[in-house]
């Protein structure tokens, strides 16, 4: 063995390095951890026509920059430790992106083997690599082969031991007349001075202008230097002046300039792209016109599925809690009122609705494990987007649907506070879950054959009011530019049984862990109140507000009254004032306190709109730092919410008597 | 082309699907990935997460996200910040 070489194995993150790596090493491997980090270190040896190849394994990463910790490492190993070549890994069926690292290590003068792995994939798509034309271009060999079924291991080992014989640096990408003029100004100053990395003066100088973060701030020497930092802060500014964006920009727009231009010249791809399913589908689902009425018809169907499934498992929970207030019958006293009363009739009530909330999270899992839900936003937040309301608002709209206590948190991404504020103030409006179980109960009691398409009016009146007062608020009260986003849409594909149950789960046991503590905790409350007394007086000074909505009964103020607490216990706090017995609190609605239909449908509107419960007040006046815009919302919520339910009442009377 | 994609962005009137983006300017989907990453990178875009949120299991996440775990959502950072309107 006559010539010992140091081979650096670096490539992107899913190219099949790791594969190249066994097959180039074998089983002659030692894996440690790169100095003082836990980063796991590779290295193997081979020998190959009388050449010791020792390999080192480089972590995967997308480019040489200094963003994070696996790339400072693969660069400073490269530039310390003065590996013979570079082996880059890329993988053929995404060349485009691949080369972008390739294009960072030719400037940092060192030989580099490119190594085309994946031919059988790219070859699979229809694309026509040519390697020879890729290798004269790049200055550098290029060698195809298949890692996975060890094709092509011997022509990179050749071409490995020929090229650190050969000891050629590839081309060096040219940036462009304003650049190169910088860079060279640079380089010329640095060319005498000892440099950060035994580095080349024009990877220095490019790092320079880049602001790389490790050589503005890590480099005192360098940086230091008056005649340097002069020179860098002035070709900066010029750069800025004749591009409009800064060097670091103009510099990545050069390498993939450089790229574009490569794979026209070697790529030759079907003339007619493979349109995949989820183009076909999405066609439809985004189309302008139908991407709304649909994402309202599945939203629709959701409800009617899951109300319709619903019916016989509640009414055997309901049986079984019937069951259990009979057995509770005998027992005597105020022991036996807060057996019936508070805890079988409140928490009853409440839990009676769990096959609705659970059959809701299946078929919402379900439509979010498929890859709809993802569109469902793109389209809402394309109408959004075109009353004014920042692209970033959609994410915090959509988790409302869930609960608004994190949908407010998640406003924290909107970097324009006026857009924040505006999402902030009309996140109530996206129907949570805790209002679900109100809708269930009145929806299943007064409107049996329609109960689906009542809880979709009242997320559907949600949705409408949310957007029309974004609007208002936008033009109003906080006026200013909204910003532009681009969204990636992951492909279709068949949800399994696993992570729908995992999803449906995790949300499912929120719902059983609030209504086992705060929602049965505020019930038990609301039910010493009432048995002492203390309720009725504080719902009859309060019901007359409710009298022209219809819902004037001393009764429903107070469910309205403890709804603020946490918006479930309307439900848990019907269970516990009206006697329900055999037919259920929908029943006793009717027979004692006098419901219709239009009353339950005003009530409805009532619990969606009004005052946020006390989590969302809390989390408003944290996020906002401002109890004015806190009030705001309690204010507006109320007033909106009264107005609608006494509108709807009263033209509702004019009809149905 | 990434000034090309930022002008794209700023602009566009609605917000951009990917897939649609990647074809307009006639580069992979994989590399107009990398692109985006080379612009967050240089705070020019902004990855939107839920970030900020604590999970309560409400489920609001099969909507929010959906639209962000898997589907990435890129933003263009305002240039220059608007005054705070919450005073």
């Amino acid at each position: 063995m006559d010539r010992k070489i140091t081979v650096a194995l670096a490539g992107n993150p899913n190219t099949g390095k790791t594969t190249v790596f066994n097959n180039l090493t074998g089983a002659r491997q030692h894996v440690g951890n790169w100095p003082g980090v836990t980063v796991e270190k590779r290295e193997g040896n081979r020998e190959h026509k009388g050449t010791s190849i020792h390999v080192v394994d480089l972590p995967g990463v997308y480019s040489l920059t200094a963003y994070s910790l696996d790339e400072l490492i693969a660069r400073r190993f490269i530039l310390e430790e003065k590996p013979d070549l570079v082996a880059n890994v890329v993988d053929a069926s995404n060349l485009e992106r691949n080369l972008y690292l390739t294009t960072q290590l030719l400037e940092m003068g060192i030989p580099v083997v490119l190594v085309l792995n994946m031919m059988d994939m790219a070859r699979s798509r229809g694309y026509q690599i040519d390697p020879e034309k890729l290798s004269s271009l790049l200055g550098v060999p290029v060698v195809p082969c298949v890692a996975s079924r060890s094709e092509g291991t011997a022509e990179v080992l050749d071409a490995i031991v020929a090229a650190a014989e050969a000891h050629r640096p590839g081309v060096s990408l040219n940036y462009g007349r304003e650049i190169e003029h910088a860079v060279g100004s640079l380089e010329e100053l640095l060319r005498d001075r000892p440099l950060p990395h035994r580095a080349t003066p024009r990877w220095t100088a490019i790092k320079l202008l880049e602001d790389d973060e490790d050589m503005i701030e890590g480099h005192e020497e360098i940086t230091g230097d008056a005649a340097v930092s002069e020179a860098r802060e002035k070709s900066l500014a010029h750069l800025k002046s004749v591009y409009g964006e800064e060097a670091e920009t103009v510099i990545a727009d050069a390498r993939y300039g450089f790229i574009s231009g490569l794979m026209k010249d070697v790529v030759r791809k079907p003339s007619i792209e493979r349109v995949t399913a989820s183009d076909q589908i999405d066609k439809i689902v985004l189309n302008r016109w139908l991407g709304i009425p649909l994402f309202l018809a599945v939203l629709y169907g959701l409800f009617q599925v899951a109300f319709t499934l619903s019916v016989p498992f509640m009414d055997w929970i309901d049986a079984g809690f019937g069951w259990l207030a009979d057995q509770a019958g005998g027992v005597e006293g105020w022991f036996g009122a807060l057996l019936r009363d508070g805890i079988i009739g409140g928490l009853g009530s409440v839990l009676v609705f769990v096959p609705v909330i659970f059959l809701l999270y299946i078929a919402l899992s379900i439509l979010e494990d498929c890859g709809y839900m993802a569109r469902a936003a793109f389209v809402m937040d394309r109408l959004m987007h075109k009353i004014g309301l920042h692209g970033r608002s959609f994410v915090p709209m959509m988790l409302g649907f869930g609960c608004n206590v994190p949908a407010i948190m998640a406003t924290r991404t909107i970097e324009n506070p006026k857009d924040r504020l505006v999402t902030i103030l009309v996140n109530p409006l996206m129907s949570c879950g805790a209002r679900l179980p109100v809708y269930a109960l009145l929806a299943g009691a007064f409107f049996t054959a329609h109960q689906g398409l009542v809880v979709f009016s009242m997320y559907a009146i949600g949705i409408i009011l949310a957007i029309l007062l974004a609007w208002v608020f936008r033009k109003r009260l906080v006026r200013g530019e909204s910003g532009h986003f681009v969204m990636e849409l992951p492909p279709y594909r068949m949800p399994t049984i696993k992570g729908v149950a995992v999803h449906t789960w995790e949300r499912g046991r929120s719902f059983l862990t609030r209504a086992g503590t705060i929602i049965f905790g505020i019930v038990l409350v609301i039910w010493a109140l009432d048995y002492t007394g203390a309720l009725e007086p504080i719902g009859r000074a309060v019901a007359p507000i409710f009298g022209p909505a219809g819902f004037g009964q001393w009764q429903s103020a107070v469910t309205l009254v403890f709804g603020i607490l946490a918006k479930e216990v309307v439900v848990g706090t019907f269970g516990t004032l009206l006697a329900t017995g055999e037919a259920g609190i929908g029943a006793a609605l009717g027979s004692q306190l006098g419901w219709t239909p239009l009353i339950a449908y005003a009530f409805m509107v009532m619990t969606l709109i009004y005052v946020p419960c006390m989590a969302t007040i809390a989390v408003t006046r944290r996020e906002t730092g401002s109890w004015k815009w806190t009030f705001f919302m309690i204010g507006y919520t109320l007033i909106l919410g009264w107005l609608l339910a006494t509108l709807i009442y009263q033209i509702g009377r004019l009809f149905v008597g | 082309m990434l000034r090309r994609i930022l002008e794209e962005l700023r602009t566009a009137t609605e917000p951009v699907n990917l897939t649609e983006l990647s074809r307009k300017l006639d580069v992979d989907h994989s590399a107009l990935d990398g692109m985006l990453l080379q612009l967050v990178r240089q705070g020019k875009l902004r990855e939107i997460t839920a970030e900020g949120s604590e999970c309560v299991h409400c489920g609001g996440c099969a909507a929010g996200r959906a639209s962000t775990a898997e589907g990435k959502v890129y933003a263009v950072v305002d240039q220059g910040s608007a005054s705070s309107a919450m005073e």
